[in-house]
């Protein structure tokens, strides 16, 4: 296995070939391995001795579907611990064509104020000066880079956010049409980028096929993993992610009682049906030429989640998802669909993950810098985080330190991230999940929600405590394992109901990697990712004290359930036992 | 008794429903369970996944009482 080290001190790029033990590796799993191996726990997220990992699954490159997730793994400044976030893109795919495992980011520039660009070919390894790309956004930035390098480059960017080194910012990976919409949104992982001074990353257009060891099982896995995505509801062709994107979740969580509103005060928005999937679906219908659903981040995916929506005006938004409709939307009681896409669009332009953002302003409304339900107010804000402008700084650091400026005691965060669109309160292992992930309040670390509230992969209730500590751990090390092998995390909808997907999956690796992996060791190997981030999380100072919920749900009832946070302390703990 | 009927993610009501609407109130005999409003309002059984009374999971089986929120989703996910 290669990978790229790149030292920002003095500048220098070195091609390594890794240590055996990292071979068989690849996304979170060889991101957080390196991390733990290689950044001191106790540094400072954004100075020398903090790296940026950047690693393509084991299947990215591969024909396999859905399989072009990118992890990026650093030590979070939002969080003080470990970070993982993914994003799917040709980047990555690029990267693993040309042979390159990983690039590893390290040092920092003497002169804060010097910007480069890494440039990735076949022919050649590059930094290039890019200081006037300092402070751009990045629709322009792309634009710019497209011309110079093709439009079918990869790049990963930052933007203004990150520049300010702050710490709700992610990183921008550009689609298929090259817009910089896919992020590794969460944790801050855009400012640790920033603060080595890289600007952007470009991957050369790469087609063919990523290195594959025993093509034969290849094959097999490949179209094992195939038939359960077209098969299943959730996943298949004019399926429902397909048809409606992820929003489709707005009118169920809403009907649950669980879609957090007005700074996680409530479990219902009377606004829910204006920003959701279906309304998007509508909007994309009428304006084909602006909106379209059924969009896909990269060449290989499937699936298709994503949404391209058109505003009144005509003006396209990617992608619009229900993460970003909801903490915009219900969570500041924002009912203008429009408006969210304007924000959404912003936030990727400036690079700001929109989960921390809608948390952020949420918290600002409820300590009075503006009422619930301001769009233009929030859009104001933002532009203030572009400009940097002390005010833009603190609500670009996300809602935990918004909280403190202004005296908000119901902060929705664990590990100080901002907690996402379900309500933790109302659906008990997505608690235990948001609370006890290495990654502070992360979904996507262990979506119970599937079986909770979907009716995915089971069906058990999410009013109880019980058996939810178990329900989450299962799900956490599973996905730990899927964002290793660069398969998107919503395959797991379709191989949660049909266990010969996950077999594909699993074949589909050893095939790549040259391993014997069964399905339950790869769980095991999942596992251990998972207790390899906590302990560097404990390395860094963190106790059982940090997996604990917000102390405002223990004490104040959600309506319309009335419902409080009840699980014993101990029983969270259990999930390290 | 009356009830109120919210449809979403492309479920359509084949009868008694008015034209379009995903959420209207019907009326329904007492002591009807929710598997006697699928088919009155004809909904594709095979397609209603996940079904919610006034906020929270139901099955089937369940009796419905008089200004009951009744939801019905196919099966849908996200994230
Ligand atoms: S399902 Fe959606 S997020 Fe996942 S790879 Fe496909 S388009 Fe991207």
């Amino acid at each position: 296995m290669k990978w790229i080290r790149v030292n920002m001190s003095d500048l220098s790029i070195k091609v390594e070939e890794a240590p055996k033990k990292y071979e068989q590796m690849g996304g979170r799993w060889l991101t957080s391995s390196v991390v733990a191996d290689e950044v001191p726990a106790t540094c400072h997220p954004l100075g020398p001795l903090n790296k940026v990992v950047i690693a393509p699954g084991i299947l990215s490159g591969t024909t396999a579907p859905s399989s072009g997730r990118i992890s990026v793994g650093t030590k979070s400044p939002l969080t003080g611990g470990i970070k993982e976030a993914n994003a799917g893109a040709k980047f990555g795919q690029y990267l693993k064509r040309m042979g390159y495992s990983a690039i590893i980011i390290e040092g920092q520039p003497k002169d804060k104020e010097s910007r480069y660009l890494l440039n990735i070919s076949k022919e050649k390894l590059e930094l290039v000066d890019a200081a006037e790309y300092r402070f751009m956004g990045l629709y322009e930035l792309s634009g710019k880079l497209a011309s110079k390098y093709g439009k079918d480059a990869g790049i990963a960017s930052v933007g203004p956010a990150a520049e300010h080194l702050l710490a709700g910012t992610g990183i921008a990976f550009n689609d298929i049409e090259n817009a910089p919409a896919r992020y590794a949104g969460r944790g801050g992982v855009g400012a640790v980028f920033a603060s080595k001074g890289l600007k952007a990353i470009v991957t050369e257009a790469v087609t063919g096929q990523a290195a594959i060891l025993n093509h034969e099982l290849f094959e097999t896995g490949r179209k094992k993993l195939l038939a359960a995505l077209q098969e299943h509801a959730v996943t298949k062709p004019k399926g429902a992610l397909n048809t409606y994107g992820t929003a489709v979740l707005v009118n169920i969580l809403n009907e649950a009682g669980a879609l957090p509103t007005r700074n996680f005060s409530r479990g219902t928005f009377d606004g829910a049906k204006k920003i959701s999937g279906e309304a998007m679906a509508e909007a994309a219908a009428k304006n084909p030429k602006a909106g379209m659903m059924g969009h896909r981040c990269h060449p290989g995916c499937v699936i298709g989640c994503s949404v391209i929506y058109p505003d009144a005006q005509g003006k396209s938004h990617t992608s619009v998802e229900y993460e970003t409709l909801w903490a915009i939307g219900a969570n500041c009681e924002i009912d203008d669909l429009d408006a969210i896409a304007q924000m959404n669009s912003m936030c990727n332009d400036i690079g700001l993950d929109t989960i921390e953002f809608g948390d952020a302003v949420a918290v600002a409304m409820e300590g009075g810098l503006l009422p619930f339900g301001d769009a233009k107010g929030a859009i104001a804000l933002l532009e203030e985080v572009k400009k940097g402008s002390p005010l833009g700084k603190i609500i670009g650091s996300g809602c935990g330190t918004v909280g403190k400026v202004f005296g908000v005691r119901r902060v929705p965060a664990v590990k100080n991230q901002g907690m996402p669109a379900y309500e933790p309160r109302v659906i008990k292992g997505i608690g235990v999940t948001y609370i006890t992930t290495p990654m502070g309040a992360d979904h996507t670390a262990g979506y119970s929600i599937a079986p909770e509230i979907l009716g995915v992969g089971g069906k058990p209730d999410p009013h109880t405590n019980e058996g939810k500590v178990k329900l989450s751990k299962d799900f956490q090390a599973t996905t730990c394992f899927i964002d290793s092998t660069g398969c998107c995390v919503f395959t797991a909808f379709a191989i949660l109901d049909i266990p010969s997907g996950f077999e594909g999956m699993v074949e589909a690796c050893n095939a790549v990697t040259g391993a014997n992996w069964t399905t339950s060791e790869a769980y095991e190997i999942g596992l251990n990712v998972l207790k390899m981030e906590h302990q560097y999380n404990l390395s860094a100072g963190f106790s059982a004290n940090d997996d604990r919920p917000p102390e405002f749900m223990k004490l104040e009832p959600v309506p319309p359930h009335n419902m409080v946070w009840d699980m014993a302390d101990s029983e969270l703990d259990s999930m390290w036992k | 008794m009356k009830i109120t009927v919210a449809l979403y993610a492309g479920l359509k009501a084949r009868a008694l429903a008015p034209q379009g609407a995903s959420e209207f109130d019907l009326d329904i005999p007492e002591g009807s369970k929710i598997g006697d409003i699928i088919k009155l309002l004809d909904l594709p059984d095979d397609e209603v996944a996940n079904i919610f009374v006034d906020r929270s999971i139901k099955d089937r089986e369940f009796i419905v009482k008089d200004g009951q929120r009744v939801a019905f989703f196919p099966l849908i996910a996200g994230g």
